[in-house]
């Protein structure tokens, strides 16, 4: 690579104003605002479109001057890149900090052929450099570039460990063994087990006001008199009427879902290569995402209720996340496996973590003691407040309704048969859920802090609840007996002090 | 070090000895205390002056129930104060804390990303520092050790910066 500074493609710009857009985007909250004051001044279209014309050059330019100022350099084993119009960013990349390496195919480059280069790296930096438009060839030799001097630095690092697996230190880098793939209708399944879709009607639950004036209008202009149809009918058509339209609700939403699922994970594939895993998909927007195996803290196996109806099950790769003070930031970071059965967990999980096998009916349950907590800490608070404001408000008839409040011991039930824990060799394994289940698989020896609680009242019923953090998220396994929760305690913290085994 | 310890001989967490916090530090904690609600009745007193028209009835008839609220306030922060302890072994620091409900934090050094000695104002005046501890868990689970007398903190520090050194060794 040369010595100069090098300037993007211009069509960086392109992905300059997306970004740009995606930042607009975010602050969707704002547009409520501004939408509800547009209203207020009643706007016409014309003058809309010429605002929204407006943003769209000031995007454009924007854009473009950003990537005026964006230079980038390869030096031996670090990047450097220049950036910013106003307020000039310099950063420096070396390759050993570099955890994660992604190659995104935004569907505008894709006839192109370019690509974006993403760089994730670690520590207290959190930041994650994208350079845009570069040729597919050109990506692909910085990230072997990359990807070789950190494989000959681990095995450099291993050898002097005196611990290392010589034998495969020997194999290239990139030969990458496929370990799954999943079909179409693994993927169209999983759209429908787990809809996201419904937050979309969260979002726009401002303008169903504004919705529900367009439909009438609508129902109006077509000439049919709604009010004078529905007051005719009985009670019945109404109430048909109403499960009717939620069926087509749930309907557009599932197919929603659906196409989103498509979309991000169509022609699902992942590898596993020395040192990563590497998952590939996407419809229009390729996507390729690359996990260290040893920044993998923990695997994750999350079965929803309507998985747990067809037998399906999601496994996630959980990696240390640098911003973990916001997860939503780092969703894509995850490795995400989505609708397979239990063998193919079992096949997957030997492969990350070979000595570890799930055997689901050696967990240990948590105490009894977890549902008296829940019936005098919440349900029995709860009803002396609902009682209590019913007879201040002297609503008398309300009192009738009060003891409803313990319809809550049922769902505390439910959620007391899920938790459990296991240990299998130096594995811990988490059980909890409510009607779906969900059990966190983590060696101890990744393990950050140790959290033991004990009320006074657990300690005379001799129990504790123990929470073990990782550098992804924590574990916790409440009113456990006290004698299981100091030596599952000690013994983790023996391996992490005494194993000197690195988390990253 | 031996890495074939029976089970049974592991050093346990919860025979640690918790060493108390230094003495001052439930007095530092009630005059934080006695400081924010000083702000809290100066501000109230302030809007009094300007709002002559507020109807002050309701604070004269229940007034009185103010004084109970008031101690048992400061009779938490003060036990809470005294409830807090920390130990530390070779390899890791133990915080606890909590009246009733009584919680322990185990921070193995080897865990640490980095560590830090602040001192606020209130802190300088009674001569303590706080020890902040902070690992991958992220900022939710940093331990920080408040009430720490100055010349303890440093040396806490230094311990954890000696025995991080030796553990990188190994």
């Amino acid at each position: 690579m040369s010595n100069d500074w090098q300037r993007l493609s211009p069509w960086a710009i392109v992905f300059f104003a997306f970004r740009g857009l995606k930042h607009i985007a975010n602050l969707y909250p704002a547009f409520i605002g501004v939408f509800i004051t547009a209203q207020h001044f009643d706007l016409g279209w014309g003058a809309i479109a010429l605002y929204t014309f407006y943003a769209f050059v000031v995007l454009v330019l924007g854009a473009s001057l950003y990537y005026l100022n964006f230079f980038y350099i390869q030096q031996g084993d670090k990047f450097l890149i220049r950036s910013g119009i106003l307020q000039k960013d310099r950063l420096e990349l070396p390759f050993a900090r570099i955890q994660n390496i992604t190659v995104k195919e935004p569907f505008y480059f894709r006839p192109l052929g370019l690509v974006i280069l993403n760089m994730d790296s670690a520590g207290s930096a959190q930041k994650e450099v994208g350079i845009a438009a570069l040729s597919l060839a050109k990506a692909a030799t910085i990230k072997d570039t990359i990807e070789q001097y950190n494989a000959a630095r681990s095995s450099e690092a291993e050898m002097s460990d005196t611990t290392a697996n010589t034998e495969t230190d020997k194999v290239d880098p990139s030969t990458k063994t496929l370990l799954i793939t999943r079909s179409n209708a693994d993927i169209v399944l999983h759209g429908i087990t787990h809809n996201r879709a419904w937050l979309l009607l969260a979002f726009m639950a401002p303008f169903f006001e504004q919705i529900q004036t367009l439909l009438f209008h609508v129902i109006e202009a077509i000439g049919f008199d709604f009010a004078t149809w529905i007051s005719n009918k009985s009670v019945f058509v109404i109430t048909m009427l109403f499960i009717v339209s939620a069926f087509f609700v749930f309907f557009v939403m599932s197919l929603l879902s659906v196409l989103g699922s498509i979309l991000s994970l169509y022609d699902f594939k992942l590898y596993a290569g020395k040192n990563v895993y590497q998952r590939n998909s996407g419809l229009l927007n390729k996507h390729e995402i690359q996990v260290k195996k040893s920044r993998v803290q923990a695997l994750r196996y999350v079965q929803n209720w309507m998985d747990r109806i067809v037998g399906r099950l999601v496994l996630i790769l959980e990696p240390f996340n640098a911003s973990s003070g916001q997860p939503a930031a780092s969703i894509m970071q995850k490795i995400l496996v989505p609708s397979i059965n239990d063998t193919e967990f079992d096949g997957l999980a030997k492969h990350v973590y070979p000595t570890f096998a799930l055997q689901k009916d050696t967990f240990k349950p948590i105490s009894k003691y977890y549902l008296v907590r829940k019936l005098y800490m919440v349900v029995l608070p709860l009803f002396a407040a609902t009682a209590a404001v019913a007879i201040v408000s002297k609503q008398y008839e309300l009192l009738v309704f009060t003891p409803l409040v313990f319809l809550l011991m049922p769902l505390f039930y439910c959620r007391w048969r899920r938790y459990g824990w296991m240990q299998c060799d130096d594995y811990l394994v988490v059980r909890s859920g409510f009607i779906g289940v969900e059990y966190f698989v983590f060696p101890r020896y990744k393990v950050q802090q140790v959290k033991v609680y004990q009320s006074i009242f657990l300690k005379r019923k001799k129990l504790a609840s123990v929470q073990f953090v990782l550098a992804s998220r924590a574990a916790f396994i409440p009113f456990m007996g006290e004698q299981d929760a100091h030596a599952l305690a000690n013994n983790t913290l023996y391996e992490v002090e005494v194993s000197g085994r690195s988390w990253m | 070090m031996d890495t074939n310890l029976p089970v049974t001989d592991l050093p346990r967490f919860e025979a640690q000895k918790p060493q108390k916090l230094a003495a001052s530090y439930a007095v530092a904690c009630v005059s934080v205390l006695s400081i924010a609600l000083g702000f809290i009745l100066g501000a109230c007193f302030v809007v009094s002056l300007f709002a002559t028209d507020l109807d002050l009835t309701p604070i004269k008839q229940h007034g009185m129930w103010g004084v109970p609220v008031l101690l048992g306030l400061y009779a938490l922060v003060w036990l809470g104060a005294k409830c807090k302890a920390y130990a530390v072994r070779e390899q890791d620091v133990s915080f606890y804390s909590g009246i009733v409900f009584r919680k322990v934090v185990v921070q193995p050094i080897t865990r640490l990303q980095h560590i830090e000695v602040s001192r606020g104002a209130i802190e300088r005046a009674f001569g303590l520092a706080t020890l902040k501890m902070y690992s991958a868990g992220g900022a939710l689970h940093s331990v920080a050790i408040p009430g720490l007398p100055v010349e303890e903190a440093e040396a806490l520090r230094g311990h954890i910066l000696d025995s991080r050194g030796l553990a990188n060794e190994q």
